[in-house]
């Protein structure tokens, strides 16, 4: 048995037969052709040229919505190769100087250039041979005039291994016989490990050149909580897999079990548990997990999807739906958060060297103020279909508070003058995810309605850390003190303001940190819908008072070090204590069983 | 003919994509652009012929433009090679 470790990019256990898919490789084979035959093999070089452009747009035209910027940057590469003078040059002189058949010459002339690009020593470089290689590909299937070239699917449940699969390959995957994923490339956001979590099969990525070398049918284990991936497991590690499968299964159940009951502490501490959605589709999904609300609601995929800027009408629709949709539960819309990692450039945004600290958020919307006022219009329009609320990103003090909730006035006298359909009392809270928000929570609590943390950035912001930069993101720290004190110096210039906070990022779905949102004294939790019940499992079982105790310590500590192990040390105990009393309980209900045998 | 020198910011240098964004914008000219860098050159519009530059992060490459709209193409693609090649691309 031997053990690899990868990225854990979605997870759960799976054990069984791999699926190598490896795309078959075309080496056309070289003809010497007659000379009057030439001009038809230029136009057969043409026309698979034309024929492989078409699909490469049509797949970018198709998964415009899902492909990472990379990936899109990628095929839009291999767009202009197919239309460079290099490959073009050295192909048609291939086919007129030395008279040989137009697919061979094309692959000659590609295999020309990229050896040059080997000769680079520089590992990023030769990486690029991989996206030439597959554009070479697709012509030389084009020539054979086959589609195909296409994924041979798995027969029997198994583990899918690539070195790596594009979003159109993992889209004819689908789900069947898919018992996990792995994988010698990508990380934790790529497409495959977002196919494996919405599907529930583990996957493992990044595993570097591991799959290179395995072949379809050998025995695997896949680990996706640790990221670890065995070959030839033992009978002794299948067996704990299965025991885990098991475990897996009997606990989804269980949480599923819990979707109509309230996230309440033993001594009677209520929690809203709501979900975090940007897709019109997600509205179910986080029903189905219990969700009593939408705690975000994220816009900005309306105006990406688009490409354009929606209109008033178009925004009342789709708003319309996702409200419609709650069945009466709030729902609260943020306006659109553009700026930092999500720039458009036909909303009139730059690139900036320091995007998180440009022009986002709410100092865009200022800036933008007619569409600006559509969105807040297409808000207040939707809101006759049930409870919504407005909420402002990046605020970092009241001025801009204060000026967007003047552009909300502007829209409310105009729909009201305009005899149009609408609510005109919504409640108004914004994001609090700036230091300076945090610092000034006492005053923004007073003109506003709520507030909402948004840890991913107050995080990033506050300890001066880019998540995207591979070098610093150690200083991901959910439990820096700093943090810690910033959400509970927040919790309670709400509290005392009498309006309720909740908070809204990553830190939400972390099991290990439910208790400490708890004892934060946060009103309310927004999540991913799939991280929700085990959340409210951990909420129901925790008393507040321990959780308040636990935050209090966790507060006073130096380090995020000296944190997490106090914390980790903290679930240990309490494991323990549970199991122990769940084994009295159950010892208490067999012995009378006992006593008559 | 106008020519200018550009301090490479893409931090990977002049890969596929990188190429790929420099040929999207000289080709939106109908001036000739040429880049040299370390004794060869290429024709700014082909991806191929730039990405086998292989012009290093921090480098200068020599820029070379000609035509009727030598002075705008020269200008942006200055800009793109020393500011925006240091951000990714968003297709969106």
């Amino acid at each position: 048995m031997k053990t690899f470790t990868g990225i854990a990019a979605s997870a759960g256990y799976a054990v069984g037969p791999i699926h190598v898919i490896s795309k078959r490789t075309i080496v056309p084979v070289r003809r010497t052709v007659p000379t009057k035959d030439i001009p038809r093999q230029i136009e057969r070089f043409r026309k698979a040229i034309d024929k492989a452009k078409v699909e490469v747009s049509g797949l970018i035209e198709r998964l415009s919505t899902e492909l990472g910027p990379e990936e899109a940057e990628i095929l839009s590469a291999q767009l202009l190769i197919l239309e460079d003078e290099m490959v073009w040059d050295a192909t048609l002189a291939l086919i007129r100087l030395e008279r040989i058949n137009a697919e061979a010459a094309f692959a000659r002339a590609v295999g020309d250039i990229a050896s040059r690009f080997l000769e680079i020593e520089d590992e990023v470089f030769r990486e690029r041979v991989n996206d030439i290689h597959d554009i070479e590909q697709r012509v030389l299937r084009a020539f054979n005039g086959d589609n195909t070239g296409e994924l041979e699917l798995p027969q029997v449940p198994s583990v899918v291994a690539a070195r790596n699969l594009t979003p159109s390959d993992t889209a004819v995957l689908g789900r069947d016989n898919v018992l996990g994923f792995i994988m010698d490339e990508g990380g934790s956001t790529s497409h495959v490990a977002i196919l494996a979590r919405s599907i529930g099969v583990p996957a493992i990525v990044g595993l570097k050149s591991v799959v290179g070398g395995l072949s379809t049918g050998q025995e695997v284990a896949v680990d996706g909580e640790e990221g670890h991936l065995h070959l030839d497991p033992d009978q002794e590690l299948i067996q704990e897999f299965r025991r885990h499968q098991k475990l897996a299964g009997v606990t989804n159940e269980k949480l599923a079990g819990l979707r109509d009951l309230d996230a309440v502490t033993p001594d009677g501490h209520r929690v809203h548990m709501m979900a975090n959605i940007e897709f019109p589709v997600e509205v179910d999904e986080a029903l189905a997990r219990g969700a009593e609300g939408i705690g975000l609601l994220r816009t900005e995929y309306l105006f990406f999807m688009l490409h354009d800027i929606p209109s008033e009408d178009q925004q009342v629709e789709l708003y319309s739906d996702m409200v419609k949709g709650m069945g009466g539960r709030s729902v609260v819309f943020r306006t659109l958060d553009v700026g930092g990692d999500k720039i458009s450039d036909y909303l009139g945004a730059t690139r900036e060297y320091n995007p998180f600290l440009g022009w986002r958020g709410i100092r865009f919307l200022l800036a933008n103020r007619p569409l600006f006022k559509t969105q807040l219009r297409a808000i207040c329009r939707a809101a006759v279909h049930g409870p919504v609320k407005i909420m402002f990103p990046m605020i970092t003090g009241v001025g801009e508070l204060r000026e967007a909730k003047a552009v909300l006035s502007e829209a409310l006298a105009e729909l009201e003058s305009e005899g149009l359909e609408h609510v005109a009392d919504l409640p108004v809270g914004l994001m609090i995810e700036t230091p300076s928000a945090v610092l000034t929570s006492d005053k923004l609590a007073r003109e506003c309605d709520f507030f909402s943390i948004g840890s991913n950035d107050l995080i990033q912001y506050t300890l001066a850390m880019d998540r995207g930069n591979a070098r610093v993101s150690y200083l991901y720290q959910p439990l820096h003190p700093a943090i810690l004190r910033s959400i509970r110096q927040t919790v309670r210039a709400a509290h005392e303001a009498g309006i309720w906070v909740g908070l809204c990022g990553e830190m939400g779905s972390e099991t290990r940190l439910a208790e400490v949102l708890l004892g934060l004294g946060l009103d309310e939790i927004s999540l991913h819908g799939a991280a929700l019940p085990k959340i409210k499992q951990v909420i129901r079982w925790t008393t507040y008072e321990d959780a308040v105790q636990l935050v209090d310590h966790l507060c006073n500590l130096a380090t995020a070090e000296e944190a997490n192990t106090y914390l980790a040390e903290f679930i240990a105990r309490r494991k323990a204590a549970r199991f122990a009393a769940q084994a009295a309980t159950s010892k208490k209900t067999a012995s009378p069983e006992k006593d008559h045998s | 003919m106008k020519t200018a020198q550009a301090k490479v910011s893409d931090p990977v240098g002049f890969h596929l994509r990188a190429a790929g964004r420099i040929v999207k914008l000289t080709k939106t000219f109908t001036s000739e652009v040429t880049i040299r860098y370390n004794g060869r050159s290429a024709n700014a519009k082909s991806i191929m012929g730039l990405a086998s530059l292989a012009a290093e992060f921090g480098t200068s490459v020599d820029i070379e433009v000609e035509g009727t709209d030598e002075d705008q193409a020269l200008q942006q693609l200055i800009h793109l090679i020393e500011v925006e090649l240091a951000h990714p691309e968003n297709l969106e």
